[in-house]
């Protein structure tokens, strides 16, 4: 009678790959489509109110899209029986569905998006004003801005979690629970209600006229978010520590198989 | 060989445990799980899966829990139970997918058990009907190869044919080194077969043997007339099922569903004072 092999095996992980390609290949190329579109949407559209009407709203969506990719496992119906049966260990499955998540969705989601932008930062396609200046990453100090990423990120992993481990309606605690934690983490980043009020505050003084600096828009804006730098750390210790927490539990429930 | 010691399992929020203090040795062979609704079956089949961890006890498969995360192990074990989702759009898709986790699977016993069937294989699974897709399921699950195969109610929704094909391919599947354990309520289904039984009732297991274990203590007779000296005695249709003491009659064939039945009645202390002699 032949046996698997016991050890940690690549070709399992790639064996898990197959069992899920049917449904992992139809959102990977949905989710790569519509984040081609919207990169055209941002690079083709010359009226920056029509592009940013329609490129905010797509990214959005690419923002849910990716927080519930998770979803994808539940295959349409309850296998969490023949999916936990499958003989392969936690930590081959738990590479497995990370690496989907993280790097097959990741980039399905963002990639083309990413690559517009920095065509048209390059390239200077559009004119850039003092809002685009506050919004721009150059201008925005990077803990900021990865502890954005980071909550996302949270929520995905939380999405993930129901996923695998609720015993009962799975998928609408998926979507509910994710959507709950991804606007809990975001409070935490106050400082875009901060950097928003700013914002606001020189489009007022810009529409009365006031010339917009743009030197001293960024002077302004940074030293405003340095003042919160202590919270911002605060917001991305507990975003990093969610998704330690979230990886752990996720782990555990692969490794446990509970039902 | 399945070993479980002293499990006992409780669901979260549940007043009384649903398996108490199991302790049992189930060997190679097509094993019976009887017992009343509720009595604890299908839990004992997900704790021998290892997809249920019981509070107290163990289970084991040839001396591997059976909680392992080692895929040699797992890759023994399969739980097909009732109304069970497959992925994928047909049970032929289905085997493309899973198949390739399990080594010892065989494609030429796949394809003779859809046949047996009749099954093509290529209808979509949600459009089968619970018997047909009953059918898809279990002609997977008996080409799989595995060394313990649990199977929950396969007769469920069966017709009468598709129980004749069941008994037909455990009989002609089932290989030495193998454990099949069918929890079913219908047990004349697959009686002849059974080498041996798992009895429970209301959490606990009161009888665990083989068929030898049975036939050296238990003689089991029909009759016309009623034996007020037997262990256990009942009335079905007109004529009379009497239980005795096997030094008193000649070795009979093991009737599991009188076996079960004389467990449940008033008289199981009798019959299980006998069993434990």
């Amino acid at each position: 009678m032949k046996t698997q092999t016991s050890y940690f095996s690549w070709h399992r992980v790639i064996q898990l790959y197959q069992y899920n390609a049917p449904w992992i290949k139809k959102q990977t190329i949905i989710y790569f489509l519509f984040s081609l579109v919207t990169a055209l949407v941002y690079l083709l559209i010359p009226s920056q109110t029509i592009r940013m009407g329609i490129y905010s709203p797509c990214r959005t969506i690419l923002l849910f899209m990716f927080i519930w990719a998770p979803v994808v496992f539940t295959k349409g119906g309850d296998t969490r029986i023949v999916d936990r049966l499958i003989p392969a260990s936690a930590l081959e499955k738990f590479l497995f569905y990370m690496s989907y998540l993280f790097i097959g969705v990741g980039l399905a989601c963002y990639l083309c998006p990413w690559i517009a932008e920095k065509v048209s930062l390059e390239f200077d396609l559009y004119s850039v004003d003092s809002t685009d200046i506050i919004t721009n990453e150059r201008y925005v100090p990077g803990i900021f801005e990865w502890s954005n990423y980071l909550s996302t990120i949270a929520a995905m992993m939380t999405c993930f979690y129901f996923v695998i481990s609720s015993q009962h309606n799975r998928v609408v605690k998926a979507y509910l629970i994710s959507v709950g934690v991804s606007m809990f983490l975001s409070t935490l980043n106050t400082f875009y209600g901060v950097k928003e009020a700013i914002i606001s505050g020189y489009k007022e003084a810009a529409g009365q006229g006031s010339p917009a600096n743009e030197a001293e828009i960024a002077e302004m804006v940074s030293s405003a978010l340095n003042d919160h730098l202590h919270f911002s750390i605060f917001a991305l210790a507990v975003n990093i520590g969610f998704i330690l927490l979230l990886m752990w539990l996720s782990y555990r429930s692969l490794y446990r198989r509970n039902l | 060989m399945i070993e479980l010691k002293k499990v006992t399992f409780t669901y979260k929020g549940a007043k009384s445990p649903a398996l108490s203090d199991i302790t049992a040795v189930v060997g190679t062979g097509l094993y019976l799980l009887a017992g009343e609704n509720g009595a604890g079956k299908t839990t004992l089949l997900h704790v021998i899966a290892g997809l249920i961890h019981p509070q107290s006890g163990i289970s084991c498969i040839d001396s591997h829990p059976s909680s392992t995360n080692d895929p040699a192990e797992m890759g023994n074990v399969f739980l097909l139970e009732d109304n069970m989702k497959f992925p994928g759009k047909t049970i032929r898709e289905f085997k493309k997918l899973h198949s390739r986790f399990y080594p010892n699977f065989s494609e030429e016993k796949f394809e003779e058990n859809l046949k047996a069937f009749g099954q093509s294989g290529y209808e979509p699974m949600n459009a089968h009907s619970l018997g047909n897709l009953k059918k898809a399921q279990l002609s997977y699950a008996l080409a799989l190869g595995v060394k313990t195969l649990l199977l929950d109610e396969p007769t469920n929704a069966l017709d009468i044919e598709g129980r004749v094909t069941l008994r037909k391919l455990i009989a002609a599947n089932i290989s030495e080194n193998q454990t099949i354990i069918v929890s079913t309520h219908t047990v004349s289904d697959l009686e002849k077969l059974f080498d041996g039984a798992m009895i429970m009732q209301e959490s606990k297991l009161l009888f665990v043997g083989t068929e030898e274990d049975v036939a050296e203590k238990l003689a089991f007779e029909y009759s016309n007339h009623p034996d007020m000296d037997s262990l256990y005695l009942e009335n079905i249709g007109g004529r009379y099922l009497n239980i005795y003491p096997s030094e008193k009659h000649e070795e009979t064939r093991v009737d599991w569903k009188a076996l079960y039945m004389a467990l449940h009645s008033d008289k199981s202390h009798c019959i299980l004072s006998q069993l434990q002699k």
